[in-house]
């Protein structure tokens, strides 16, 4: 008797495949490694179903509030299993078999004739992406994260404005109230570009979650230490964007100034910025955590003349109009770096994917270039042991979700779906996995996601768009959304009216806390050829030169 | 004009439906969106020829076939939902793998898959509707008109996947099959005659005799 994958939409009426289920067109596969929904005792929402009083919910109370039931689950810290998610308070408090214990065995989320339930049958669930590095450059950049299932945004700037923080006080304020119309949670950073910390710690205390150094507003010594002792005082983190000039000092006079003391590496390929051409070589460090950003993941063949067009227009180059432009736009676009940096991803060595929106990169895009890329390193590599793709899948999950969560003193709220968490999840059909979500819940209400014609007897009436859903609307959105706050700034007087929760646990990380990303070794780049080598063994691979998640589904 | 959102996704699915043509006729084969967006403005246009339903749903089906898009996008055109506006108002249309198959699904009724070597027991219904049962309801306590032996189901259930219908036509005796309930084995709800836990002591006997002052046929 072949377990259908029946929904109550009436779509998902095929057998699971016996070899697992695909990503969109990639050749990527989960094999689930656990059912805890299928069989005899299987909810389903609908007529006739299971979700009914008595049958698969009880009329006592004691359930949960919300479960997603029936999903695919693919995160990083609870493995690919077909499960249910229990939700209480916007919070996950169990994983396992949903049901009514009065009359099914093994039950682990209590349905109860309260419960709310998001059928998820058919479907992958995976945690709502953490994107270390946004630029909050235009309102509708939090539109377009939602739409690529990003739920958590580490945020600079507030609007088109020279910052590269989000200070002062005006401005943390701002990007706080403008916040409470997004259902996304946010860490605001402030500017540390600074050799004097008072303005750095004023801003913290006014709204702050962490750090930002950027060598557009100074990037030397000087502000890292003074940053750093701020960050170690404030238990925050501090992302940085290192001095692509080499003016104040190269590579290892950066590395120096850190003293040992743990700092997010932004953009670590270099391409986005930083110590042109080897700030590569912090990778693989015990206390530097690294991070990508998107247009560079994975290495293709446009991406060498897309990025000379990006960094000037970004960076305010005139390359050949003022001297010197042109030197330091093509000392940062390097293909050799680029063609290394899927590898290091691939290795493990690389712990984060983010976007860098609007500021050389696609807040969209992080989800479905992390998954672009372990299908492009399992062309150009290898497989791995199975089951299926699992391992390769869940460690590039990893560097969209709970990573940047742990870096930035958030994971104890999200980067997961283990219990305790906040219920923010993207529902995936597996057919556009990391192309379209379904939906977007966050803490456990359906944010954004599909819905067609709003006059239509049926959600699904074309032409559907992914846009905002309930969780989206008017209070909800903060609601339903946590402000992350530096210990300083948890009693700071903000126009928010969301729950705050405090960083934390920022500054004893070391590459070790990167889940399934935890490889450190000795990163070279070569000074004249920009080969770059781990631990003396060359690293590189073929640009991918069609990549999966894309031309079948988009418009283009 | 004073559009109506309404009319403005029909724009909108207008928009995607000539950028697939104007792509097609550049010799392109189409993506999912684009397939999705020339299909529904397919069925749109047929109506506001004066197709009736059958035949606009039929226009939609005949619009791509597999060799018009790319490979794989055949199987992501899994169904496809337009409203169109005839001549009798906005009906709804539902293709089904619209690029792949050339019509609608021809409707059918899976046999029922009994699971299990449970107890095997005749039913008949006895009164004059359809009378439909499901996978998790307390056999015990369905429809009083169904004629068997309702003490050999206590605490049983059919032993038939989670969805399954089981109909009993007036008149026509069926065989089922049935298996027992897990967890506690707490009843609640139901047909209200068990309301507590199965295996208390009397508890059966107590609902046999209220399922005979209620009359339940079989107690």
């Amino acid at each position: 008797m072949p377990d259908l994958e029946a929904g109550s939409d009436g779509r998902r009426t095929e057998p699971a495949a016996p070899g697992g289920v695909r990503l969109a067109d990639s050749d990527l596969w989960l094999v689930p490694e656990a059912d805890e929904c299928g069989g005899p005792d299987r909810i389903l929402p609908g007529f006739g179903n299971t979700m009914r009083d008595g049958l698969g919910v009880r009329a006592e109370r004691g359930g949960v509030e919300i479960a997603v039931v029936g999903g695919l689950v693919a995160d990083p810290l609870l493995g690919v299993r077909h499960t249910s998610l229990g939700v209480r308070d916007g919070r996950i408090v169990a994983v396992g078999r949903a049901g009514n214990p009065d009359t099914m065995d093994g039950v682990a989320v209590v349905l109860d004739t309260a419960t709310a339930v998001i059928d998820a049958t058919g479907l992958i669930v995976t945690p709502g992406g953490v994107d270390p590095h946004v630029h909050w450059l235009s309102p509708q950049v939090a539109d377009a994260a939602l739409a690529g299932g990003s739920t958590t945004l580490v945020i600079q700037d507030f609007g088109p404005v020279w910052n590269l923080g989000n200070n002062p006080a005006e401005g943390l304020a701002a990007t706080w109230a403008a916040l409470e119309a997004h259902p996304v949670n946010a860490a605001l950073l402030v500017r540390a570009s600074s050799a004097r910390p008072e303005p750095v710690e004023a801003a913290l205390r006014a709204g702050g979650a962490g750090l930002k150094i950027h060598e557009d507003v100074a990037a030397g010594p000087e502000q890292i230490r003074c940053a750093l002792d701020l960050a170690d005082e404030h238990d925050v983190q501090l992302a940085i964007h290192t001095d692509g000039l080499n003016e104040a000092g190269s590579v290892q006079d950066t590395f120096a100034a850190f003293g040992g003391r743990t700092v997010h590496a932004f953009h670590i390929e270099g391409c986005g910025g930083g110590h042109a051409p080897d700030l590569l070589a912090l990778a693989g460090r015990e206390r530097v955590l690294t991070s990508s950003t998107s247009p560079t993941v994975p290495f293709g063949p446009g991406a060498e003349a897309e990025h000379l067009a990006m960094v000037a227009a970004v960076h305010v180059l005139a390359p050949g109009g003022r001297a010197g432009d042109r030197t330091a736009l093509r000392a940062r676009v390097r293909p050799q770096t680029m063609a290394a940096e899927g590898v290091l991803h691939d290795l493990g060595v690389i712990a984060m994917l983010s976007s860098d929106s609007q500021g050389m990169g696609r807040v969209g895009e992080v989800y479905r270039r992390a998954l672009q890329n372990a299908d492009h390193m399992k062309a150009v590599r290898s497989g791995e042991p199975g089951p299926g793709d699992n391992a390769r899948v869940l460690r590039h999950l990893a560097k969209v979700t709970v990573n940047p969560a742990i870096a930035h003193g958030l994971a104890a709220h999200v980067g997961s779906l283990a219990v305790g968490r906040l219920a923010d999840a993207v529902l995936w059909w597996p057919q556009f996995c990391g192309v379209r979500p379904e939906l977007v819940l966050k803490a456990g209400i359906p944010a954004w996601g599909a819905s067609g014609d709003a006059n239509a007897t049926t959600m699904l009436a074309e032409p559907v768009r992914v846009g905002p859903q309930i969780g989206a609307q008017g209070g909800a959105a903060a609601r339903l959304s946590l402000a992350f706050l530096a210990g300083a700034a948890m009693d700071a007087e903000l126009p928010s009216s969301r729950p705050r929760v405090r960083v934390e646990r920022c500054r004893e990380l070391t590459a070790a806390d990167m889940v399934l990303n935890d490889r450190v070794g000795s990163v070279r780049v070569d000074p004249v050829s920009f080969a770059v080598t781990l631990d003396g063994e060359p690293v590189s691979a073929p640009p991918a030169e069609r990549v999966a998640f894309s031309d079948r589904f988009l418009l283009g | 004009m004073r559009l109506l959102p309404r009319e403005q996704d029909r724009l909108l699915l207008f928009l995607a439906a000539e950028l697939a043509r104007s792509r097609q006729a550049r010799g392109l084969r189409l993506g999912q969106a684009e397939a999705v967006a020339l299909i529904g403005d397919a069925v749109c246009e047929a109506a506001r020829d004066g197709a009736s339903y059958a035949e606009a749903e039929a226009a939609g089906y005949a619009v791509l076939g597999e060799a018009d898009v790319l490979d794989g996008v055949g199987d992501l055109v899994a169904r496809v939902e337009v409203e169109a506006l005839f001549a009798d108002g906005s009906r709804l249309l539902v293709l089904h793998r619209p690029v792949l198959a050339d019509g609608p699904p021809a409707p059918s009724e899976a046999a029922v898959a009994w699971l299990g070597d449970g107890p095997r027991i005749s039913v008949v219904n006895e009164g004059d509707v359809l009378v439909g049962v499901t996978s998790h309801f307390h056999f015990f306590e369905v429809n009083r008109m169904l004629r068997f032996d309702r003490a050999a189901a206590w605490g049983m259930r059919l032993a038939v996947a989670p969805g399954v219908k089981v109909f009993f036509a007036p008149g026509e005796p069926r065989d089922v099959v049935l298996t027992g309930f897990g967890g506690a084995r707490v009843i609640r709800g139901h047909g209200g005659l068990a309301d507590g836990p199965l295996d208390a002591p009397g508890a059966r006997e107590a609902a046999l005799a209220l399922a005979r002052e209620r009359g339940y046929r079989g107690a």
